[in-house]
C-alpha cells in the first residue's frame, strides 16, 4: 500500500480519537486569540490565531474545529517530511521506519492532538524544509518563493522560526559555491515576501513598545518561569521523554558514529574542507539537514545553563533529525534492534498518554492524579457549570473573572454561549493585559482553578483584592472529582464594587513608600511609628495570607509521582 | 611563536575589559559616598534609589497596566522623594547624617536579590530609623 494512504488513514483514526480529547487551557487561550484577531499578540505573532480562525469559520467554535485544525497541521507536516524522503530516495523499509518514528514519538503522537502555536509552526518549518530541499535538488528559482512564504508563515506563528533562517545562513556560509544566490534577484524578492508577511508583527510591536521582546525576555511561553539556574538536566530529560529514551540514545549514537567514520577516512582538516566543497546533490541536502537539525538543540542546550527550556521548543528539529536518523540507520546490525526497542518504549509512552486513566485503574497505580495525563483536561466543564449556577442563582448582575489567563480562557470555552471572561492578571503579563479593562462600580465573581491538585493553592492575590473592592466574600475551596479522581480544585470569591486598579497600591508601595520610607530613610515623609505600620501590614496581608494557605487542601510540595 | 603572541594579546584584551568593568562598578559605588554636601548626597541617594527600585522590581513593573505604568516615571519618583527636602533634613543631627550615609550606600550597593534583606537587617539603617523615630517623637512631644 502507498505510504501516503497509510499516513492519511492513520490521521483519520487519530482525528476520530481526538474528538474526545478535551481542550487544555493553553489551547483555549489560543482559541481566544482567534476570537480577537490582531496584527500580533503579546506572546507570539498572529499565526496560530489565524490558523484556528480558518477552522472556526467553517466549523464554528467547536471541538470539531479545533481538533480538525490540530490534525490537519500534523498531517501536512508529515506529508512534507515524506516528500523530502522521496527526494532522498528512501527505500520502502526506510519509509516505514520514518513513518513509525514520525507518528509514534510521544512529542508528535500526543502533541499532535493539540492545537497550539506549535501546530502551524511545525507545519511551516516542514514546508520550508521541503522547499529548501526541493530547491537544492532542482535549482528552480520559483521554489524560492514558497520557501520564503513558509519562513514568513512560521515566523507569524513562533519567533523560533528565526533559527531556520540562521540554519540557512550557516549553510550558505559553509558552502562557498552557494554564494551565487546573492546574485539571484528571486532570492531578494523572496526576502521581501517574508518581510511583507511578518510586517503585521513589526507594526504591532511598534505600537506596543516592542512587547514581544518583553515576552521573550520573560519567557512567557514557559509560563514566565524565568528561573535563572542550571536547567540542562531537566531539558535533556524533557527531550528523552519527547522522543523516547532509546531513540534519543540512537540519535546520539548515530551522530557520533557518522562523525567518527567521516573523520577517520581522512584528516579533520580535510574533512572540514570536504564539507565546504561538496558537489553531490544528496550530500548538499544532507549537509543542510544536519545544520537544520542541530541549530535548535545546540542553542537551547547553551540557554538551558541559565534558563528554563520547555521540551516543545526543540520539536521542529525532530523533523530533520527523523530524516537523518533513518537515512543513516544501519538496518543490519544492533542499530536496527535499538530502533525497534526504542519504538516499543515510544508505543508504551503513547499508550499511557492515550489510555492513562484505564491503565492506572487496571494496574491500580498509586500515582497522584495530576501525573495521570488523561486527567489534565478533565473537570473544567464541572467547574464552569458550578460557576454558572452560582452566578445565575446568587449574583445575576455580576461578571465572571479569573486571575490566570488559563482559567479565563478555559472558562470562556466551557461556559454556556462561550462568553469572553476577563483575567485580572495581578502581577502577570499576557495577552489579557491588552484586552478590556474591568468596570468600576461593577460586582464580579472571581474563579481560581488549581490544576496541580496535589499541591496547596497559593492565593497570593486575596490581600490585593481586599484593597481593590469594597467588600469580598470568600467561598470554601472545593474539590472536583471526575471518574473517582480528584482532577481539579476550585475557589470562588464574590467581589463587590470594583473601586480601583490592583496596580495602584503596589506601584505606590514601590515607587513612593519604598523609596521614601525604606531606602532613603532620612527622607521619610510620614510620621507614623513602625508598630502602627506593622499592624496595618498584618491586617492587610501577612497573617491572613499564611492562615489561608495553611488551611487549604494539598501538600506543601507535590511528592513526585507516588501518592503518600 | 605566533600562537604565543596571539595568546598574550587575548589575555591583554581580557584584562583590559575586566579592568574597565571593574572601574565602572567601583565608580558608581564611590560617587555617592564621595559627595560631601549632605543635601546633595540625599538628592543623589533618592535618585539612585528610584533607579534601583525600577531595576530590581522591573519584573513587577512590567505587569502593571499601561495607563498606570505611564505615570510611573523615574522623574516622578525622584520629584516625589525630593519634595520639601530642605524641611526634611534640617533636623538631621551629625549622628543621623553619618548613619544615613552608611545606610544608603549599603542599600544602593546591594544587589537586587539581597535588597529587601539589606533594607530590613542592615544595622546602620535600623539605628537610623531609631534616631529618626526619636526625632519625630520629640517633635510630637514639643
Amino acid at each position: 500500500m502507498n505510504i501516503y494512504i497509510i499516513i492519511i488513514i492513520t490521521y483519520i483514526l487519530k482525528f476520530i480519537y481526538s474528538l474526545n480529547v478535551g481542550l487544555l487551557p493553553d489551547e483555549a487561550y489560543y482559541w481566544e486569540w482567534s476570537r480577537h484577531l490582531d496584527f500580533s499578540y503579546y506572546d507570539q505573532g498572529p499565526g496560530v490565531a489565524l490558523y484556528i480562525k480558518l477552522f472556526t469559520l467553517i466549523f464554528g467554535d467547536t471541538q470539531l474545529a479545533l481538533r480538525t485544525a490540530s490534525n490537519v497541521a500534523s498531517l501536512v507536516t508529515t506529508i512534507f517530511v515524506f516528500k523530502i524522503s522521496d527526494i532522498l530516495e528512501f527505500s520502502k523499509i526506510q519509509k516505514i521506519y520514518l513513518f513509525l518514528f514520525i507518528i509514534f514519538i510521544p512529542a508528535f503522537f500526543a502533541g499532535g492532538f493539540l492545537v497550539m502555536h506549535d501546530s502551524p509552526f511545525l507545519l511551516s518549518w516542514s514546508g520550508a524544509l521541503y522547499f529548501t530541499v526541493k530547491y537544492l535538488k532542482d535549482r528552480k528559482n520559483f521554489l524560492l518563493y514558497p520557501l520564503f512564504l513558509f519562513l514568513g508563515l512560521g515566523a507569524l506563528s513562533k519567533h523560533t522560526m528565526v533559527f531556520y533562517v540562521f540554519s540557512l545562513v550557516i549553510w550558505i556560509l559553509l558552502s562557498p559555491k552557494e554564494f551565487s544566490i546573492f546574485k539571484n534577484f528571486h532570492f531578494y524578492f523572496g526576502i521581501l515576501i517574508t518581510f511583507f508577511i511578518i510586517s503585521p508583527v513589526l507594526y504591532w510591536n511598534l505600537n506596543h513598545n516592542w512587547d514581544n521582546i518583553d515576552a521573550i525576555a520573560n519567557l512567557r511561553s514557559a509560563g514566565s518561569i524565568n528561573v535563572k539556574k542550571f536547567n540542562t538536566g531537566s531539558m535533556i530529560i524533557g527531550q528523552i521523554f519527547s522522543i523516547s529514551p532509546l531513540f534519543y540514545l540512537l540519535i546520539i549514537f548515530i551522530f557520533i558514529r557518522y562523525f567518527f567514520t567521516e573523520i577517520s577516512r581522512t584528516s579533520f582538516i580535510h574533512y572540514l574542507k570536504s564539507i565546504l566543497y561538496i558537489e553531490d546533490t544528496k550530500s548538499i541536502i544532507l549537509k543542510f539537514l544536519l545544520i537544520n537539525s542541530i541549530i535548535l538543540p545546540l542553542f537551547f542546550l547553551v540557554m538551558s545553563i541559565f534558563r528554563v527550556i520547555q521540551a516543545n521548543w526543540l520539536y521542529a528539529s525532530y523533523l530533520p533529525i527523523a530524516l537523518l536518523l533513518i537515512f543513516h540507520l544501519n538496518f543490519k546490525n544492533y542499530e536496527n534492534k535499538l530502533f525497534l526497542e526504542g519504538l516499543m518504549i515510544a508505543l508504551i509512552l503513547d499508550l499511557f498518554s492515550v489510555f492513562s486513566i484505564p491503565i492506572s485503574k487496571t494496574l491500580n497505580l498509586s500515582i497522584d492524579p495530576y501525573y495521570i495525563l488523561g486527567t489534565r483536561n478533565l473537570g473544567f466543564q464541572e467547574i464552569a457549570d458550578e460557576v454558572s449556577q452560582i452566578q445565575k442563582e446568587k449574583y445575576p448582575d455580576s461578571k465572571i473573572i479569573t486571575n490566570r489567563y488559563q482559567d479565563a480562557a478555559i472558562l470562556s470555552w466551557y461556559l454556556p454561549e462561550k462568553p469572553f471572561i476577563n483575567s485580572v492578571n495581578i502581577l502577570q503579563k499576557n495577552q489579557y493585559n491588552y484586552w478590556y479593562d474591568m468596570e468600576y462600580g461593577k460586582d464580579y465573581i472571581l474563579v481560581y482553578i488549581q490544576e496541580k491538585t496535589c499541591a496547596k493553592s497559593f492565593i497570593f492575590f486575596q490581600p490585593i483584592l481586599v484593597k481593590t473592592f469594597e467588600k469580598i466574600e470568600q467561598f470554601p475551596e472545593k474539590d472536583i472529582y471526575v471518574d473517582g479522581y480528584l482532577v481539579k480544585r476550585m475557589q470562588i470569591w464574590y467581589l463587590k464594587n470594583y473601586q480601583k486598579n490592583w496596580a495602584e497600591d503596589i506601584s505606590n508601595l514601590l515607587q513612593h513608600q519604598m523609596v521614601q520610607e525604606e531606602m532613603v530613610v532620612g527622607l521619610k515623609k510620614k510620621k507614623e511609628t513602625r508598630k502602627f505600620k506593622r499592624d496595618k501590614m498584618d491586617q492587610f496581608s501577612g497573617i491572613g495570607l499564611i492562615k489561608g494557605y495553611l488551611e487549604r487542601s494539598g501538600e506543601m510540595e507535590c511528592s513526585f509521582l507516588l501518592k503518600k | 611563536m605566533f600562537l604565543l603572541i596571539k595568546k598574550v594579546i587575548y589575555i591583554f584584551i581580557f584584562l583590559f575589559f575586566t579592568l574597565i568593568f571593574n572601574y565602572n562598578c567601583k565608580r558608581n559605588k564611590q560617587e555617592i559616598s564621595k559627595i560631601s554636601d549632605y543635601k546633595e548626597f540625599n538628592i543623589q541617594a533618592a535618585k539612585e534609589s528610584c533607579s534601583k527600585v525600577r531595576k530590581c522590581f522591573g519584573y513587577i513593573y512590567r505587569t502593571f497596566p499601561e495607563n498606570i505604568l505611564k505615570k510611573l516615571t523615574i522623574e516622578e519618583c525622584e520629584n516625589s522623594a525630593l519634595l520639601n527636602i530642605d524641611k526634611k533634613i534640617e533636623t538631621h543631627t551629625s549622628n543621623i547624617q553619618l548613619l544615613a550615609r552608611t545606610c544608603y550606600v549599603h542599600i544602593l550597593n546591594s544587589n537586587c536579590k539581597d535588597l529587601p534583606l539589606v533594607i530590613i537587617t542592615d544595622p546602620n539603617c535600623n539605628l537610623l530609623r531609631a534616631e529618626i523615630g526619636k526625632l519625630n517623637i520629640e517633635k510630637y512631644v514639643k
